[in-house]
């Protein structure tokens, strides 16, 4: 199912030498992401909240 | 697997071991063209070895995840002795395992969501219990697999922050081949955000410093019997060679 999201290529080379390069599969989730990530820290979305008794 | 001509046949019904993960059992299998295998000498045994791997979805995504999706193709192609013609992409990034291996190692691993606004907030799901020594924050593609395996220290962790952003209607077990089931079926979750959570990985040894996002909903699907959604992101034992 990983490979739902992204297409890879794999080149094998020399003694040991071993490359993946990821894509973004084409029928990947629109939201499915390869880049650079220069986000802020925003909300804590797995914030418990304690129940009032 | 076979070919167009009278060549060599190769069919197996059980795997014990693996020459792609060098020295490592393989009896849950794991399909790896290695350069050992005996795949290469149907095309000449190339000092370089090329294969891709494209698989196209199963889910019906548009009925739950994203309204919008459309799928772009529904075949599936893993092409050996180079690389297809037939996609064209854009921003690939390359790595590289360790010590020629074929373990790819992390410096981020993180479950969580990244904002419209620009924000984001994961929490990390790294391995990184000393017991793993070398093996601890590394991760293994194999297309046999059909989600995503999480040691005991990462599938706890990303139990717990499931468990809380589905206020507890998530259950997760915790045995092998165990994975996670949501109470509804997953177009339930659409409209609670649920399907925006992905994972942000930031693998080390690459050419380049970008991070890749898998959303959570890739490895998610409605069971055959409605009712629920099923999550395969999976409990890989430490103690058993064939999680």
């Amino acid at each position: 199912m990983f490979f739902q999201s992204v297409y890879a290529q794999f080149t094998l080379s020399g003694v040991n030498a071993v490359d993946v390069t990821l894509y973004v599969n084409k029928n990947a989730l629109k939201s499915t992401y390869l880049g650079i990530d220069a986000t802020t820290k925003g909300n804590n979305i797995f914030k418990v909240v304690p129940m009032k008794i | 697997m076979c070919t167009v001509d009278n060549q060599e046949i190769i069919v197996s019904d059980s795997i014990y071991a693996d020459h792609w993960n060098y020295g490592v059992d393989g009896n849950a299998g794991n399909f790896g063209l290695n350069k050992a295998s005996p795949v290469w000498e149907i095309f000449g045994n190339p000092a370089t070895k090329q294969f891709d791997v494209q698989l196209s979805n199963f889910n019906n995504w548009k009925a739950w995840a994203d309204p919008t999706y459309v799928a772009a193709s529904t075949s599936n192609a893993i092409n050996v002795g180079g690389f297809t013609s037939e996609f064209t992409y854009t921003g690939g990034k390359t790595i590289t395992p360790d010590l020629g291996g074929t373990r790819f190692s992390m410096s981020e691993f993180g479950f969580g969501v990244t904002f419209k606004n620009g924000t984001s907030y994961y929490d990390s799901i790294l391995n990184s219990d000393e017991n793993y020594g070398v093996r601890a924050n590394q991760s293994m593609f194999a297309m046999n697999y059909r989600g995503l395996g999480l040691p005991t220290a990462s599938f706890e962790r990303f139990s717990n922050l499931l468990a809380v952003v589905t206020h507890g209607e998530s259950s997760c077990l915790k045995s092998v081949g165990g994975f996670c089931v949501l109470a509804n079926t997953c177009d339930y979750y659409q409209s609670l955000g649920l399907w925006n959570l992905d994972f942000r990985i930031l693998f080390t040894g690459g050419v380049d410093a970008q991070v890749l996002r898998v959303p959570l909903a890739s490895f998610a699907s409605n069971t055959a019997e409605p009712g629920s959604c099923v999550i395969y992101v999976e409990y890989l034992s430490d103690s058993n060679i064939d999680s």
